[in-house]
This record gives structure tokens, sequence and C-alpha cells, in this order.
């Protein structure tokens, strides 16, 4: 990977990877931290890195970057559908993006990733199993237990609106 | 493999996308329908999409890297730090660069105490013996030469028939010029004449007469001799230089209480004569003239000499040439080179 290569990997991955991973963790100094910590591993193993398959080692890089900064630092937040109405309540959502966006915050680590993933970047489910160090079965199984969650997130809702 | 409450989670999602073969679809549907509880809500869980939102990364500019990051940059920046091969904004530049890394400023300082002080002390010692003389015999031998051919002009170059400027010539000064007839002489005629009888003086032009639209030829007036001859007109001795090429005819004459002045009128010739010559082309001309000629013997002293500066002039080309002066005779010979320049009149009587 050239110098002119790494900079242009920036340019175009860096906003995305800081989505995921701020999505991921609802922390913007961590995820800042975390894609800052990614682009240096990126930067120092960049002699053995294909060109082409940047943005795949960046993801898997910032995946496992954030997991360990997350387990560091023991934020990981476990969802429980039923804690949020009174949130929603005070909040007062406006559109369904919202509140979904407020439903995968309260999603499981491995399941918010994951479907982070499938939403946000559109990659297969081999592709986040490669990213997650997962089985195909396994993002399956997160994923599909992820939409069942946020299901009942927002059939909760309209109950209490 | 058997679909069970334990792993049927995994063909939900394949199921619902329709990605299931046949086979497998049938079996997972047989297992919905005996638990129903655990069917999927197909309508309910394919509109929990999560669009993209608008989130930038601030300070993303701070991940690129620049040369410097690189080995071989940083390397390549601080020896031309250290060794002044920076441009002023490049120096500003690396300089903002190395005040947020700390390890590479380091390193740069590491490579300007690199630098290697000269050890005065240490002199060869037989520097004396390198030394070159100075080019004496070079120069010897281009003075050596000059002389040769300076030497050979004066002895060998032939006296070429003409008007030679002689103010002590007595035979032109006892040549009375009438001041009522005055003779006319082109230089055609004057050569013919001045073959064997050197009675014409060529003087330095000193007054001019200027009619228009003719010209006037060169007249000096040479003072005349104090005693009288027996007739009581007053002599003058009348010199003219009057270019060969030029034909003139006589216009008219001033007669003046004190001289005589003559008014010619001369064609302008078609070519004029070159200021230098060549000395080679000289020499072909004197030496063709001079191997044709019944008056000397093939191999005579004077042909020898004239071969052997035509060999001198061959060799020195064009530095070696002939100035001609207002009259278009070859007045002197000189010879222009980075070493040596000179210049000698030519002596026509040899």
């Amino acid at each position: 990977m050239t110098l002119d290569e790494y900079n242009r990997a920036v340019d175009e991955w860096a906003d995305r990877i800081y989505r995921f991973v701020v999505k991921s963790m609802h922390d913007e100094d961590g995820a800042r931290d975390v894609v800052q910590d990614s682009y240096e591993k990126m930067w120092r193993h960049r002699e053995n890195i294909d060109g082409t398959k940047v943005k795949t080692y960046l993801f898997t890089t910032a995946y496992h970057t954030m997991i360990d900064h997350l387990r560091k630092n023991k934020r990981e937040v476990v969802g429980d559908p039923s804690e949020h109405v009174t949130r929603h309540e005070r909040n007062g959502f406006s559109d369904l993006q919202e509140v979904l966006h407020e439903a995968v915050s309260r999603l499981p680590e491995k399941q918010r990733s994951v479907v982070l993933l499938r939403d946000y970047e559109g990659y297969s489910y081999r592709e986040i199993a490669e990213i997650s160090d997962l089985t195909e079965a396994q993002v399956k199984v997160y994923i599909y237990r992820a939409r069942v969650f946020l299901k009942k997130y927002i059939g909760s809702i309209d109950v209490v609106v | 493999m058997r679909i069970t409450t334990e792993n049927y989670e995994e063909f939900v999602l394949d199921y619902l996308e329709g990605n299931l073969d046949p086979e497998t679809r049938k079996e997972l549907e047989a297992f919905f329908a005996e638990y129903p509880r655990l069917s999927p809500d197909e309508e309910g869980l394919s509109g929990f999409r999560l669009q993209p939102e608008a989130l930038p990364m601030t300070g993303k500019e701070a991940l690129h890297k620049s040369l410097y990051d690189t080995t071989e940059g940083l390397e390549e920046a601080a020896i031309a730090l250290s060794e002044g091969d920076l441009s002023k904004e490049e120096a500003a530049g690396f300089q903002q660069w190395l005040e947020n890394h700390a390890e590479a400023e380091e390193m740069v300082n590491q490579f300007s105490s690199l630098k290697l002080q000269p050890n005065t002390q240490i002199v060869f010692p037989d520097k004396a013996n390198l030394k070159r003389k100075s080019r004496v015999l070079p120069i010897w031998w281009s003075v050596a030469a000059a002389a040769v051919l300076a030497l050979g002009i004066f002895l060998f170059y032939p006296e070429k028939d003409g008007t030679v400027q002689q103010l002590s010539n007595p035979e032109v000064a006892e040549a009375p010029v009438s001041a009522v007839q005055p003779e006319v002489v082109s230089g055609k005629k004057e050569n013919e004449r001045g073959k064997g009888e050197d009675n014409e003086i060529k003087l330095p032009k000193e007054n001019v007469v200027t009619e228009r639209p003719v010209r006037v030829a060169e007249v000096r007036q040479v003072k005349a001799k104090t005693e009288p001859k027996e007739t009581q007109i007053v002599p003058e001795r009348v010199a003219m230089n009057i270019p060969d090429p030029m034909i003139a005819r006589v216009i008219r004459f001033d007669t003046r209480p004190e001289k005589v002045v003559m008014v010619i009128d001369y064609e302008t010739p078609q070519k004029t004569l070159a200021e230098e010559v060549p000395v080679v082309d000289l020499l072909d001309k004197k030496l063709a003239n001079s191997l044709h000629s019944g008056d000397r013997e093939l191999l005579s002293p004077d042909n020898i000499a004239l071969g052997g500066l035509q060999l001198i002039a061959r060799a020195s080309g064009d530095r070696l040439v002939g100035k001609r002066g207002n009259d278009g005779e070859i007045k002197s010979i000189s010879f222009h080179s980075r070493l040596i320049s000179f210049s000698l009149p030519v002596n026509k009587n040899r």
C-alpha cells in the first residue's frame, strides 16, 4: 500500500468507519480513538495490505479494536426492550429511524455490530462473518435476533403511543 | 441437518429472503408448524432496516500521512535539513511536522550531529611535487614558430609592383607637375607605368577637396623646391592615391594662389576590396604566377621560399591575413592566435 493509497483510504472510509464505531460504542471520543488506532495499525502494516481490500481491513481492524476498547472500559450496553418506554416518553421521537437507532443502541454488542454492518454498509453475511470473526450461521442468528428485538421495541412503542 | 429449537434461527433470514433450498424450506415450515410461536413475523421483521446517518468524523485530516511519516521520507528530509537543501517552505513544513512528532525530532538532531568536521591537520606531504611547471616549452615553441613565420614573410614575400609611399623618392620629387596640364593617372595606367620605373609617389592624404556631385581624388601638396628653374612657374610635386579599380577622368583644374586643385571624377568599383585577405590566397596567386613565369626556374630559391611560406600560411589558416591600406594594397601581414598576435609591415622592395 502506497502513501497515496493510504491517504485516499482516509478520505474514503474514515467517516463510515467512525459512524459504524460511534453507533456501536455510543462514545464519540472512544470512537475517534478507535478510528485513529485502526488507521495507525493499517499504516504500520501497509507493506502487507492489498490496496483493493482496504475497506474490509479497516472495518475488521476497527471492529476488533472497538471490542478491545469496550472490554477495557466495560461499557457494554445490554438491551432490554422493556426499559425503553420511559426514555421514549421523555425524548419524544419523531419518526421510525430515530426509534430504531435508539433501539439499536440497546442491542447487545455483537448484535448491534452485525446489524450495523448489514444495514449501514450492506455487507453480505459472509463478509460480516470475516469482519467480526464469527461464522456465517452466527451472523445470521445475531441479525435475526436483532430484528426480533427491534420489532418488539417498536411494537412496545406503538402500544405506548 | 435437522432443524431444532436450538438452530432454527440461522435459517430464518434465508427463509424470509427466499434463499433457502426447497428441501430445507419444507423442513423449516414443518418446524414452524410444530412450534407456531417461533414462526417469524415476516412483515414485521422486514420493516426494520436501519438507514445510515450523516455522521462525519471531525479531525479526519489528522489521519493523513505525509512523506515524513515514512522512514525513507523522514531520513531524506532530515538529511536535507541538515545539509540546508530544503527550501524555506519545505523547511517550515517539516519543522511544523516535527513539533507533533517528538521521536522524529530526536532522529533529525542525530542526523545534524553526524556532520563531519574536517581535520585540517591532515595534509599531503608531497604537494610540492604535484605542481606542474609553467608552460614555458609550448610558449617558446609558439614564439619560435612566429619568429620563423615572420622571418619567412620578411625574406620571401615578393615585391609587388605598384605604388609605395616613399616621401624621399628623389625621382618623384624631381618630376614637375604643370599647373595647367596635370597628368591624370588611373590605377591601371599607374600600374603599367610603374613597372620598372619608380617615378610615382603616393603620399599620405592631407588635403581633400570635395565638390558635389563629383568626388575629388586625394591630392597632397608637396613643397616645391626653393630654387625655381628657368621658367617662372613654381613647380609643385603632387602625389595622388587613386584606388586601382577606379577609372578617373579629369573634370577641371582650379588654380589658386597657393596650389592647383585637380578635380577628377571616377567610377566607384562594383566590388569593394576586403580589408583583410588570407595570406594563403595571396600566396596562391603569387606562387601560380611564379611557377608559370619564364623568368624563374621551377626550383628557384624564391619558388622554394614561396612554397614553404605557403605551407605555413595553410597551417595558420585564417589567423594569418594580409591587411589592405586605403589604396587597396597589402600593407601588413597579421597573425592572431590565443598565444600570440603580431603584425608586420610589408616591404614592397622585397
